[in-house]
């Protein structure tokens, strides 16, 4: 019985979500309902464990680890339920099994985090993944939110495929799912085989699909573009974050000794995805679908900090996934502000008809460029420091390359916003929640580039 | 007492006070109010910020060569990162650089600036805390923090305040600067590594790097800075910046930004990796005295006189350059005061020419001509500056030219030739315009509005003219700020020529 308490956020957060579930059918105000995920989602933060331990024959662990994912997926999850309360491409009948859904994909993640067993892991993935699916397609009426939900769906499930199959070979070869017996595995010379090497790859490819790494992201920008807003905003994020909870789990614990032979594989991801996520971004006229391949981008930085495959790199990616939770949900929260958010028309002249928008725009842009006091300096410092620690100085070197080449596709939209006059008019949501959203995130954005001890894990 | 690391002649914290009160300004200026009262509101700022600056003077040991006037504030524990300001002989010079500059760059916008108004001023008072920060910070993170923040303001007075062509100038100005400094920031990681887990200034300077790695270090710094000075070839963005910025944006790149990069050399450079500036001397005043030809070179052959200066501007931090590659006490004090000199007087031709914009709309020389009797202030100020920029005795320019010639000739005869002819490019195109604006005769006839200098332009030029002035005749009081600090600088340099001989000798 005492090991169910480690299980304690995951059982809270179930239980709210089904009491939701339920109150949806007498409460028809999204607002109250988002208010109440909200709070499910602090709740369920606050009684995430001190205590570390496993749980079920070690096949779920709950550490400082797990708990720190835990607590950034909770944040994201309020973040999207705030972009979701003053959006309107989330429509008020289907609020409930909108707030249902993201709270699921949380368990999933939570799971994911927690995963001490690749079964567990697996199964943590599907339950994050298909919630995800829906949400992508929740806007039924709209053709390109049902293509996103149908593209994510297909090569989603092609990728979970691989993934089993990864795990099955893992099995075959180590006679069990658990990653503790892995490592013990890989450690006493499993590395040599050569299946292991295969394996390795269908694990690595099934997670490059899920944080949307080039040449595995195919997917990414049209599911981005497609799905509503406030799900893009959270999809950027969480489902990002849960993956690479589970990529440092299973690559640098589980098969932290086997090093020399996942790590080729790594540095060519991170170049393919530094440089293909930033060129691609170079060219996107629509706004929402550049932020897309941004996003890809910045999972090449993150990635930088798994192939260090020390405990220092995944610290860095941790800060960074924190830092990006907060820079990537307030790009979305502006852009839900504006009508037409996606065009980049809606952004001329911003500064002179919403100052405080565009100010607020202007930092997430330059912490997404990486220039200080915004955070984004920060976390990509620490993840530089962890990979040229690692001896990875060259990749570093063509990182920071691209990262200029990024100043250049962000840096036009501060462009268009303080340098060119408005092309008629467009108007802004006066909604407060958004507001509040856009305020909040870019006040830690700041906060934590000014002040980084407070979200440095070490 | 004297050599307490810790020691703080001030007895507060002088130098944070002197970042904090620009940047309080700039925080004031989002609440709404009238622009006069925001100009007001600058002026105010900026001059309490000079204020504040003259107990640095009063209170500062000049035989002392370590910092002076330190603060340590732990920041980030898991970096080891310290929150760390001090200044030497080395910086005190460009933080009273800057605090003189502020104010003027406030008046010279005074009237031009007429949109958005509480934006741009807060932009121009960031920057002076971001410049001042530069200047003080004794931690690379610190001083790199500083170094990119300079980006955000910068860019923002360039592409909105600018001409026309301001947003692809402040692009431009933005994507050179950030590729040169990403450079850096590799190169501070890998010094942190190297160097003991540390991000402290004081303790690098002497961490006694490896050869190699010293090497390479140096390249990646170089890049940094080098963008920024700018040298020849990375100053691809400079005429454009400096053409189409807003005045006081172009004042604050020629007369301090640039300096930003020459100080990295003596602040970072050549202390952190003395072994490799010793290995690329030769390559290094080869490429300053280029600097030098190309600058003057390109300011002969413009026809606007906003880029005529921007050339020349580059020709002398070619020249700045040069003294300092020398790795003597001659050339390097030639260097900080030709840094100071140069500061003044390209930001007051900049002022000059801003000044004469205003009136006649143009910039071309070819619409202006017999100033001498049509604005006699006004072509009396351009004489001092004109006289000034190419090196005439009893001016502080003369005085840095002479010190980084002599510094060069002590072995260089060959480079110290060229910066000559760099000189004498120098006068030629000095001359020419100064032929074109006050002594020829106008091919139109001036507007019935044209009008001398008035009395808030006398008042922004009068310091200026002072300092010129002052550094020409008395440059002892510039020298022995310097003397302890950079004798340091050149100590360290002649223990690592001396070991880098030993080593030679025994191959």
């Amino acid at each position: 019985m005492s090991e169910l308490r480690l299980l304690t956020p995951e059982i809270v957060l179930t239980v709210c979500m089904l009491a939701i579930f339920l109150s949806g059918l007498a409460i028809r105000s999204k607002g109250l309902l988002g208010l109440l995920t909200i709070a499910a989602a602090g709740v369920t933060a606050y009684l995430i464990p001190c205590e570390s331990g496993t749980a079920f024959e070690g096949m779920f662990v709950a550490d400082a680890y797990s708990s720190f994912f835990k607590l950034l997926f909770m944040l994201t999850l309020s973040l999207a339920v705030l972009l979701a309360i003053g959006s309107r491409t989330i429509r008020e009948e289907y609020a409930t099994e909108y707030y249902c859904l993201l709270m699921l994909a949380s368990v999933g993640m939570m799971f994911m985090a927690s995963a001490n067993d690749l079964i567990v892991l697996y199964i943590g993935l599907e339950l994050m993944s298909l919630s995800v699916y829906v949400l992508t397609g929740f806007q039924r009426e709209s053709r390109r939110s049902n293509e996103a939900a149908m593209k994510y769906l297909l090569l989603g499930t092609f990728a979970t495929a691989i993934l089993l199959f990864g795990i099955a070979m893992v099995y075959v070869l180590s006679g069990s799912t658990s990653i503790a017996a892995v490592a013990l595995y890989v450690m006493t010379g499993g590395n040599a085989d050569p299946v292991l090497g295969i394996a390795l790859l269908a694990i690595i490819i099934a997670f490059g699909f899920k944080v949307a790494a080039v040449p595995f992201h195919m997917w990414a920008p049209d599911a981005y573009q497609g799905a509503p807003t406030p799900v893009t905003a959270f999809m950027s994020v969480g489902p990002k974050a849960a993956a690479f909870a589970a990529f440092g789990r299973v690559l640098v614990e589980g098969f932290g000794a086997a090093w020399a032979e996942w790590s080729p594989a790594i540095s060519v991801l991170v170049i393919l995805t530094v440089a293909g996520g930033n060129l691609l971004a170079l060219r996107q006229e629509n706004v929402k679908r550049m932020f897309a391949y941004s996003s890809i981008a910045h999972a090449g930085y993150m990635l930088l900090g798994v192939l260090a495959g020390t405990i220092a790199g995944m610290q860095a990616v941790m800060t960074y996934l924190a830092i990006y939770a907060f820079m990537n949900m307030g790009v979305f929260a502006v852009m839900l502000m504006l009508e037409n958010g996606e065009e980049r028309s809606a952004y001329a002249g911003l500064a002179k008809r919403q100052p405080l928008l565009a100010g607020a725009m202007l930092i997430f842009l330059f912490s997404l460029t990486g220039i200080p006091p915004a955070a984004g300096f920060v976390g990509k410092l620490q993840v530089f420091l962890a990979a040229v620690d690692a001896g990875q100085t060259v990749l570093v070197v063509v990182a920071v390359i691209f990262s200029v080449v990024s100043a250049f596709y962000y840096l036009r939209l501060v462009g268009t916003m303080f340098m060119r006059e408005s092309e008629g008019s467009v108007s802004c949501s006066s909604s407060k929640t958004l507001l509040l959203a856009v305020i909040l995130t870019a006040f830690f954005v700041l906060l934590l580039g000014i002040f980084p001890s407070l979200v440095l894990v070490g | 007492m004297m050599f307490d690391p810790f020691y703080n002649a001030a007895g507060m914290p002088l130098l944070s006070l002197l970042m904090l009160i620009p940047a309080a300004g700039a925080l004031l200026m989002l609440m709404p109010m009238s622009a006069r009262a925001v100009r007001v509101l600058a002026l105010g700022t900026t001059l309490l910020t000079a204020i504040f600056s003259l107990p640095l003077c009063h209170l500062f040991n000049e035989a002392a060569a370590q910092m002076q006037f330190v603060e340590r504030i732990p920041w980030v524990a898991a970096w080891n990162l310290e929150y760390s300001v001090g200044i030497d002989g080395i910086s005190l010079p460009l933080v009273l650089l800057t605090v003189l500059i502020s104010p003027i760059c406030v008046l010279a916008s005074w009237g031009s600036i007429t949109s958005r108004v509480r934006g741009y001023y807060a932009c121009l008072l960031l920057m002076e805390s971001i410049m001042l920060g530069i200047f003080v910070s004794l931690n690379l993170i610190l001083f790199f923090f500083f170094w990119e923040a300079m980006l955000i303001p910068m860019y923002l007075l360039i592409g909105m305040w600018g001409s026309d062509r301001g947003r692809a100038a402040a692009m431009k100005f933005l994507i050179f600067t950030l590729g040169g400094s990403i450079f850096m920031l590799v190169g501070i990681i890998a010094l942190y590594l190297l160097g003991g887990r540390t991000f402290d200034m004081i303790a690098l300077s002497d961490a006694g790097l490896p050869h190699a790695a010293q090497l390479w270090l140096f390249g990646a710094f170089f890049l940094g800075f080098a963008v920024k000075v700018p040298v020849v070839p990375f100053h691809g963005w400079q005429p454009d910046a400096y053409a189409e910025a807003p005045t006081a944006a172009t004042i604050i790149m020629a007369a301090v930004l640039a300096k930003m990069g020459a100080y990295g050399f003596i602040r970072i450079l050549f202390p952190f990796f003395p072994y490799a500036a010793w290995t690329f001397l030769e390559p290094l005043l080869i490429l300053s005295v280029v600097t030098v030809l190309y600058g003057a070179y390109c300011a002969l052959a413009q026809q606007d006189l906003k880029r005529l200066i921007a050339y020349s501007s580059l020709s002398h931090m070619g020249f700045i350059l040069l003294g300092m590659a020398t790795l003597t006490k001659t050339g390097i004090d030639g260097s900080i005061i030709q840094m100071v000199s140069h500061g003044v007087i390209t930001g007051g031709l900049f002022l000059w020419i801003a000044a004469m914009e205003e009136r006649l709309k143009t910039r071309m020389p070819a619409d202006f001509g017999g100033l001498s009797t049509a604005a006699p202030v006004s072509a009396i100020v351009f004489t001092v500056l004109a006289l000034a920029a190419t090196g005439f005795p009893g001016m502080s320019a003369f005085i840095g030219e002479f010190l980084i010639l002599s510094g060069l000739f002590q072995g260089h005869y060959v480079i110290g030739a060229f910066a000559i002819f760099g000189v004498v490019l120098g006068v030629a195109y000095m001359s020419w315009a100064y032929y074109r604006l006050i002594l020829f005769k106008p091919a139109t006839p001036y507007p019935r509005s044209f009008s001398d200098l008035g009395i808030r332009e006398i008042v922004c030029f009068t310091p200026l003219v002072i300092v010129i002035l002052l550094v020409g005749v008395q440059p002892g009081i510039l020298l022995d700020f310097m003397r302890a600090s950079v004798d340091q600088l050149v100590n360290i340099l002649q223990a690592a020529d001396a070991v880098r001989c030993a080593v030679g000798v025994v191959r």
